[in-house]
């Protein structure tokens, strides 16, 4: 490795062996403590380095970037909201613009894939508004958020009402937006439990899994909510925790162990579930008629790097024709309801979906994805969850 | 120097102006900007935060005023037209007003050429950014100037076509920054510059008019005045649409490389390779230093210069190119790499790191790129790399020729360093920029091939075009005589103004 590394750096040593005593100590000197002048006097949550490398960038994730190519607005670009972080946390800049701006974010990490550092812009941005928290500078939508959860510890009211045995191996966990919005693809979960035989269960006080609030910079309350969750998970007594939600998936999975909330029992998300009844011949399809296009969710590919279980379960199914986007996968786009920005920023949000849905029916008029907030966001069209085709088929087999 | 680019000069050099809190709100008169809201509606901006992010394009000085908190260039607004009758609209006001205009694409310039020193109004073209047609029968696309590079290639990609216009910047550029720096892309050998591949364009002028041309393959018909706006880098007025050529996206892609023992060597396999009119997409020759920096993983590498080969297009042909350069590069001392440095070369290169690595270590790199005739091509290289590593503080003085053609090259240097004590980083940074102007120039060079002259190359202009600079004012004077149009850049104001 240090061979490799050597190698690498070996034209920076060959320029260096040509240059004057004199060059070669100060550029050491400003190699070894240049960084820090320009680093702010406080500490910051928000990883600096990240952000000056990242707001000196030509912006090379610019053209795949949802809330730009929605704004129009080089101050969205990823780039351009560094440059404003970076003022901000030098205490150059403030104001409500500037502070607005540093939700303006889908969390959708399509720019990872273009970065030579790897950088999530989301992810950086995270830090930044930690920062904006500490300093109490927080917008009045992200301050909303964070009060809504505190009082009612789910993101909307909870409308579903769908509760398994007492105990199981399997938990079912809902989060938000089946709990509010889309009950169909729990009971469609629910079904499917049924027809194998498992025995689930599922949290009675379920309260969100915290994501909005680590995205929004409310590292305390985040924790208070991982507490709760991971305490109810254990007291299951669960073997497996399935999530039709892939943010639910990741920050169980991830995100609480990155934060020392353990949780012994194995996460999935649903796609992998039934991946593994499938493989477990758990599963007795029946035909199923149905043309559609599969929309990859961005936190699945993403952040869990769930490609191919959806769409070998998809593809299973006897009659379901299943069609690939131009932009699939790992290129896949975002529906703009990620990051909390279907909250922070609805016009925006909208703005995105509009543009997706556009990709998607151009391909099939039916839309299948593995994501709650995605179906949600794809509202007006016929959107299904892949738990809601695989019941259907499932029904099928028994009628 | 005229009295005018030393005064540009002096504005350039004086840019240390403190962003200051108590000085941020917005001077610009509101009713101007309630005019400008009336003619386009919920397309106009004059938040602090909006105007901070439009002060700047990729020119590394930028880079450091963001570090040393210093905002000299504001605009006092931003308008997003979102066609062409919006941009007459808003160039009638300006021109009436007498306000600074300048046009926007994505800001990935590197000379400064974006950047509103002046103030008054950008025109972001972020909202005119359709495809308006493929003529599949012509081959031409026809689009608006607001789309960004790679949205444009990707869209032809999936309908089965290329442009091959694929600038290392293309993540961040756009169709109108390309037209209006005479941009060239990395596949430029085979495909042409931007130039190239323009069949009709059309364009705002700073009264307001619209000008339009046909899409047709040639005309006779006295000079062609819309190609005045290639390379006018915003001096002229607006470029609204234009139509491209474009190709079947190629069936095969061939790719050989070739170690030689220096940098002439390679220079004259690849000249001789134009001579039998071959034109391989991408030609790249590194000298000893970049090849060591990109290709040390290759074996054979070592101590030699780097020259990667692709050909791309119809099977039968790319066989043939193939054939013909190989034959070429081994008969003029190459010796073969195989693919695996064209592969490596198409990972990395667009891994623009550079400055965001060292720019906050105090280090200053930038690329200036230039053309030569072939007679004098190798010394040109050599005096430019001499003249680079005389500048006291230079570390890194490195270079590569990346776009060919039977009557010369691009060369592309790449210079590094911290500026010695008691020497401004501007002026250690301009030092080598001069240094490189006046070694091109001296061999016969011209001093930009495809980045433009912005605010850095400005002062040099006059030298490089001569008489033409006179010409060049006229036009510029008649077409906008109130000079509202991108003013500052490339110094082709009259006295007066």
């Amino acid at each position: 490795m240090r061979v490799k590394k050597t190698k690498k750096y070996a034209w920076v040593m060959d320029a260096f062996s040509q240059t004057s005593f004199s060059t070669k100590a100060r550029a050491m000197k400003h190699f070894l403590t240049g960084k820090k002048s320009y680093l702010p006097m406080k500490k910051t949550q928000a990883d600096m380095e990240s952000v000056i490398k990242c707001a000196l960038c030509p912006n090379m994730c610019r053209f795949d970037c949802p809330v730009l190519e929605a704004e129009k607005n080089e101050a969205t670009s990823p780039s351009g909201k560094m440059r404003i972080a970076y003022l901000i946390e030098t205490g150059r800049l403030d104001g409500k613009d500037a502070f607005e701006l540093m939700y303006k974010c889908a969390g959708c990490d399509a720019c990872i894939q273009w970065c030579p550092f790897d950088f999530s812009v989301g992810d950086i941005l995270k830090g930044v508004r930690a920062d904006i928290v500490a300093d109490n500078r927080i917008p009045e939508d992200a301050a909303g958020i964070k009060e809504h959860l505190e009082k009612n510890h789910t993101m909307n009211k909870r409308n579903v009402d769908i509760k398994g045995s007492e105990k199981g191996d399997i938990l079912y966990f809902m989060g938000c937006t089946i709990l509010s919005e889309k009950g169909e693809i729990a009971e469609a979960m629910m079904g499917i439990f049924n027809t194998v035989g498992e025995k689930y269960t599922t949290i009675m006080d379920e309260w969100c899994c915290g994501a909005p609030l680590i995205n929004l910079g409310f590292t305390k309350t985040f924790k208070h909510f991982a507490e709760h969750n991971v305490e109810k998970i254990k007291d299951s007594g669960c073997k497996t925790v399935v999530c039709s939600c892939p943010t639910c998936a990741y920050i169980l999975r991830q995100v609480y162990s990155q934060m020392n909330f353990e949780i012994k029992a194995q996460v999935l998300h649903s796609s992998e579930y039934l991946l593994s009844l499938m493989k477990d011949k758990k599963m007795r399809f029946g035909h199923l008629e149905k043309e559609c296009v599969y929309h990859d969710p961005c936190t699945l590919v993403r952040k869990l790097g769930i490609e191919e279980e959806p769409r070998k379960v998809l593809k299973n199914i006897p009659g379901m024709v299943v069609k690939e986007p131009y932009f699939s996968r790992m290129d896949t786009k975002c529906c703009g309801r990620g990051g909390s920005l279907g909250n922070t920023n609805p016009d925006i949000a909208e703005k995105i979906a509009q543009k997706r849905i556009a990709e998607l029916i151009d391909e099939a008029k039916c839309i299948v994805t593995a994501c709650p907030t995605c179906t949600l966001a794809f509202d007006g069209c016929e959107v299904y969850d892949i738990s809601e085709i695989v019941i259907k088929s499932l029904e099928k087999k028994n009628e | 120097m005229s009295f005018y680019i030393a005064n540009c000069l002096l504005e350039i050099m004086s840019y240390d102006t403190v962003y200051q809190k108590d000085k941020k709100d917005c001077i610009f008169s509101k009713k101007i900007i309630e005019q400008l809201n009336s003619l386009v509606p919920n397309g106009v901006s004059d938040k602090e935060v909006d105007r901070v992010a439009y002060s700047k394009d990729y020119w590394p000085i930028t880079l450091r005023w963001l570090l040393d908190g210093k905002l000299p260039a504001l605009p006092d607004c931003i308008v997003w037209p979102e066609n062409a009758q919006h941009v007459t609209e808003i160039l009638r006001l300006a021109n009436r007003e007498k306000i600074p205009i300048v046009p926007f694409g994505e800001g990935s310039g590197v000379v400064g050429g974006a950047i509103p020193i002046r103030g008054g109004i950008v025109v972001d073209m972020k909202k005119m950014d359709s495809v308006v047609e493929i003529d599949d029968l012509g081959l031409m696309v026809t689009a608006q100037p607001g789309i960004n590079g790679m949205n444009l290639e990707r869209y032809l990609n999936r309908k089965g076509y290329t442009m091959g216009h694929i600038p290392q910047s293309i993540y961040c550029s756009s169709l109108g920054g390309w037209l209006a720096c005479r941009a060239a892309g990395q596949f430029s050998t085979k495909y042409g510059k931007i130039e190239d591949m323009v069949v009709a364009l059309e364009a705002v002028l700073p009264d307001g008019t619209i000008i339009k041309s046909k899409p047709v393959p040639r005309s006779s018909t006295g000079p062609q005045v819309e190609q005045l706006f290639l390379g006018s880098e915003g001096r002229f007025g607006i470029i609204t649409e234009a139509t491209l050529k474009i190709w079947p996206y190629p069936e095969e892609r061939s790719m050989i490389s070739f170690a030689f023992d220096d940098v002439d060597h390679a220079l004259e396999a690849v000249r001789k390779i134009m001579r039998k009119n071959v034109y391989p997409a991408v030609v790249r020759i590194y000298d000893k230093n970049e090849t060591l920096r990109h290709f040390y993983e290759i074996k054979g590498a070592k101590d030699k210069c780097m020259l990667v080969l692709l050909m791309e297009g119809d099977k039968r042909l790319v066989k043939l190119e193939n054939e013909i350069s190989e034959i070429t590069c081994k008969g003029g001392g190459g010796v073969a790499c195989g693919d695996e440095p064209v592969h490596h070369w198409l990972e990395t290169r667009f891994n623009v790191k550079e400055s965001s690595e060292f720019t906050s270590r105090g280090f200053i790199f930038d690329t200036v790129e230039v053309s030569v005739g072939w007679k004098n091509a190798p010394n040109l290289y050599k005096t430019v790399i001499e003249a680079m590593r005389k500048v006291g503080g230079v570390v890194v003085a490195s270079g590569h020729a990346s776009h060919f053609y039977p009557q010369g090259v691009c060369f592309y240097f790449t210079f590094g360093g911290i500026s010695p004590k008691d020497v401004t980083p501007f002026t250690f940074y301009e030092s080598v920029w001069d240094a490189i102007m006046k070694s091109c120039l001296e061999e016969q060079g011209s001093i930009s091939h495809h980045h433009g002259i912005g605010l850095i190359r400005a002062k040099w202009l006059e030298k490089e075009i001569g008489e033409r600079m006179h010409m060049l004012k006229k036009i510029k004077s008649a077409i906008d005589p109130h000079n509202i149009m991108n003013p500052g850049k490339m110094v082709i104001e009259s006295e007066e103004n």
